[in-house]
C-alpha cells in the first residue's frame, strides 16, 4: 500500500515545487507585503451570522436564544494559475472550532480539475452555497439540516469541471463515509444520518463512498442540479477482526447501513422574482438488522428505510421598481415537507413525529450584496401535532 | 474486508498515471494566457457579418489597453470596417463560493473567464460570448439566453444588475464581473 502511494506523493511534490519556483521573487515577502505589492496570492474573506430565535406559545413564557451561530474565515492561496489551496475555518456557537473546507485544486485540462482534501458533499443547494447572504430565512431550511445534513463535508478526492459547449458542470468525488456505529449506533429515526458526520476530524474508514453532482445551466437564469451520494456507513467493528471469522464479520455487517441518496434542485431568478426548490430521497438498506443490532434497553432502534423531503421557496424584491435603490427588500415564503420515516422496516412502527410540515415566511433585507438583515416566522407541525408551533427568528448575516 | 485500502491503492495508481500525463502536457493543457484568436469568434463573426469578413485585426487602441487584460479589434473586409470586437479576461469567484467580492486581482488568479463582445460599426453590442470558463462557480453566466441581455447596449443607457440585467443566484461575482467589464469596455471603445 505504502509503496504504491510513495511515487504519487513524489510526483505531486515535484509538481508543487516546479510551480513554486517561478514565484521565487515573492519568497522573502510576508503576506501583508505581497498584498500591498500588488502581487497578492493570498485571498482572505469570510462570512458570519448572528441569530435570535424566540419560540412563541400562546399563554406561555419561553426563553429565546441569542447565538453567534457561525463566523467563518476564508483563506485561499494561488500557487499558480493552475494550483490553489482553499480553506474555511469556522467557529460555531462562538466556541466550537471546525474546518469547513480545506482542499487543493489543480487544473489538469480546461474542463478537468483535480481536488483533494476536506470537501463539501455536493448534495442540494445549501450545502455548497451556505453563506447567509445567499439564502432566505434566518436558519437554513430544515430539510437541508436533516436530509442533506448541511454542512456535510468529508475528506476525499475527485474531479470537477465545466463542459461549456453543453452547459454542464460536474463534480465526482470519493469520500470518507458516515460513522454509523462506533460504540453505539449513530443513526436513528429522529435525526436520520446527521450524527454520523465525521467532518474530517480523525475520521475512520473501511469502505469508500461516492458522491457527485451534475448541473445544467444552459437556459437563461435557470440552474438545474442532480446530486447523489452512495456507499455504506462505516463501523468501528471492522477494526481488528479476522478476515475469516464468520461470526465477527456477521456482527460487524449488522452495524452497517447502505445509503443511497438522490437530490434534485433548481434555482430560478427573473428580474425581481426568485424561486428555488429541492427534492431529496434517501433509501437505506439493512435497517432491519441495524435497528435490531443498535437497540438499547430492549427497545429496537427506529431508523427509517427511506427518508424523503422537499421544499419550494419564492421571493420577490419590492425595491426592484424603486429607482436607483441598490438594496433589496424581499418578502419570501417557503414550504417544506420532510419525513424521516417515509418507509420503515417490518420491525419498526411509523412515528408521526418524524413527518413534518414547515412553513417559513419573512423578509430578507439585503442592505447590499454582502450584508443582510433577516426576520421570519417559522411554523412547524408534525403529523402527531394538532397545531403549528411557532418561532420568531431574527438575524444578521455578512460575507466579504 | 478493507475495501477502502484496496480502492485507494487503485486510485493512487490512477492519479499517478494522470499526473505523469499532465506533467508531460504542462503547456498545452490549461491555457493560462488569454487566447486572442478563439475559433468561436471567427465563427460568430462570419455568422453575423457574412462570409466576406476577412480580417479581425488588433485595434490600435494606444495607451488605454495598458494594464488591461484584454484587447480591441476591428472586424473588417479588405477595405471596410464592419464592426469591432473586444476579447478579454474577467477575474471571477473564489473556489470556496461565489458570493464574495473579488479577492485577488493579480496575474495569478485561478478563477477567471475569457469572453468576447462583437460590436456593429456604430459600436453597439451585437453579441457577448464566454468561450473559456475557469472559475469554480457562477457558470450560469455562460448561458446564451442570459448573455443576450447585452444586445443593443452602446454605453449611453444604464446597465445595472437587477435592473437591465438579471441577477443569478449563486453567480453573483461572475454576473457583476461581466456586467462591469462590458460596461467599461464599451465606454472605452466609444471614446476611441
Amino acid at each position: 500500500m505504502k509503496t504504491s502511494l510513495l511515487p504519487v506523493l513524489l510526483i505531486i511534490s515535484l509538481q508543487l515545487f516546479a510551480q513554486s519556483s517561478d514565484t521565487l521573487s515573492s519568497l522573502y515577502k510576508n503576506t501583508a507585503e505581497s498584498i500591498i505589492g500588488g502581487k497578492a496570492k493570498l485571498g482572505i474573506g469570510g462570512y458570519g451570522e448572528v441569530h435570535y430565535n424566540q419560540p412563541l406559545k400562546a399563554g406561555m413564557r419561553s426563553n429565546g436564544t441569542l447565538d453567534v451561530h457561525r463566523i467563518v474565515m476564508f483563506m485561499g492561496y494561488n500557487f499558480s494559475p493552475k494550483t490553489q489551496f482553499v480553506t474555511e475555518l469556522e467557529v460555531e456557537y462562538a466556541r466550537e472550532i471546525w474546518i469547513e473546507q480545506a482542499f487543493v485544486q489543480h487544473k489538469i485540462l480546461p474542463f478537468l480539475n483535480f481536488r483533494a482534501g476536506l470537501l463539501l458533499i455536493p448534495m442540494g443547494i445549501i450545502n455548497e452555497y451556505h453563506e447567509p447572504t445567499t439564502f432566505h430565512g434566518v436558519e437554513r431550511p430544515v430539510t437541508d439540516n436533516r436530509l442533506s445534513i448541511s454542512t456535510w463535508r468529508e475528506v476525499g478526492a475527485g474531479f470537477s469541471g465545466n463542459i461549456l459547449p453543453a452547459s454542464l458542470k460536474y463534480q465526482a468525488y470519493v469520500v470518507g463515509g458516515l460513522n454509523g456505529y462506533d460504540t453505539k449506533g449513530q443513526f436513528n429515526g429522529s435525526s436520520g444520518l446527521r450524527e454520523g458526520r465525521q467532518k474530517g476530524s480523525k475520521a475512520y474508514v473501511n469502505t469508500p463512498c461516492f458522491t457527485g453532482k451534475l448541473e445544467y445551466y444552459g437556459l437563461r437564469n435557470l440552474n438545474l442540479g442532480l446530486s447523489g451520494y452512495f456507499g455504506n456507513s462505516q463501523s468501528k467493528l471492522f477494526s481488528s477482526i479476522h478476515k475469516d471469522s464468520i461470526s465477527q464479520n456477521l456482527q460487524a455487517d449488522s452495524s452497517v447501513v447502505k445509503i443511497s441518496m438522490l437530490g434534485f434542485d433548481t434555482r430560478y431568478r427573473m428580474q425581481a422574482f426568485e424561486f428555488r426548490g429541492q427534492v431529496y430521497y434517501t433509501a437505506l438498506g439493512n435497517t432491519l438488522q441495524y435497528n435490531k443490532f443498535t437497540s438499547s434497553g430492549g427497545k429496537g432502534n427506529d431508523l427509517g428505510k427511506a427518508m424523503a423531503g422537499f421544499y419550494a421557496e419564492a421571493a420577490f424584491n419590492l425595491l426592484s421598481f424603486a429607482g436607483q435603490c441598490k438594496s433589496e427588500l424581499l418578502p419570501f415564503v417557503r414550504y417544506e415537507y420532510m419525513n424521516t420515516h417515509h418507509q420503515v422496516d417490518s420491525n419498526t412502527a411509523k412515528n408521526d413525529k418524524y413527518e413534518s410540515k414547515i412553513i417559513t415566511t419573512g423578509i430578507t433585507y439585503r442592505l447590499n450584496r454582502n450584508a443582510v438583515i433577516k426576520s421570519d416566522l417559522q411554523f412547524i407541525k408534525t403529523a402527531a401535532d394538532s397545531e403549528f408551533s411557532k418561532t420568531a427568528n431574527f438575524g444578521v448575516g455578512v460575507m466579504f | 474486508m478493507n475495501e477502502y485500502l484496496k480502492f485507494s491503492g487503485l486510485t493512487a495508481r490512477l492519479i499517478l498515471l494522470l499526473f505523469i500525463f499532465t506533467s508531460a502536457d504542462v503547456d498545452s493543457g490549461v491555457r493560462t494566457a488569454v487566447d486572442y484568436n478563439p475559433v468561436s469568434l471567427h465563427k460568430e463573426a462570419a455568422r453575423i457579418f457574412g462570409d466576406e469578413i476577412l480580417e479581425i485585426k488588433e485595434f490600435p487602441a494606444g495607451n488605454v489597453t495598458e494594464g488591461m487584460s484584454g484587447k480591441f479589434f476591428t472586424v473588417q473586409t479588405t477595405d471596410k470596417v464592419k464592426g469591432y470586437a473586444y476579447i478579454g479576461r474577467v477575474n471571477s469567484c473564489r473556489a470556496g463560493g461565489c458570493a464574495a467580492p473579488r479577492l485577488l486581482v493579480t496575474g495569478e488568479e485561478s478563477e477567471y473567464f475569457d469572453y468576447f463582445t462583437l460590436y456593429d460599426s456604430l459600436k453597439s453590442v451585437l453579441l457577448v460570448k464566454v468561450y473559456n470558463y475557469q472559475a469554480t462557480h457562477g457558470q450560469e453566466i455562460t448561458a446564451r439566453g442570459w448573455l443576450r441581455q447585452f444586445k443593443g447596449y452602446n454605453g449611453s443607457a444604464e446597465l445595472e444588475v437587477g435592473r437591465q440585467v438579471d441577477a443569478i443566484s449563486g453567480a453573483t461575482i461572475s454576473v457583476f464581473g461581466i456586467v462591469e467589464d462590458v460596461r467599461e469596455k464599451t465606454k472605452l471603445l466609444k471614446n476611441m
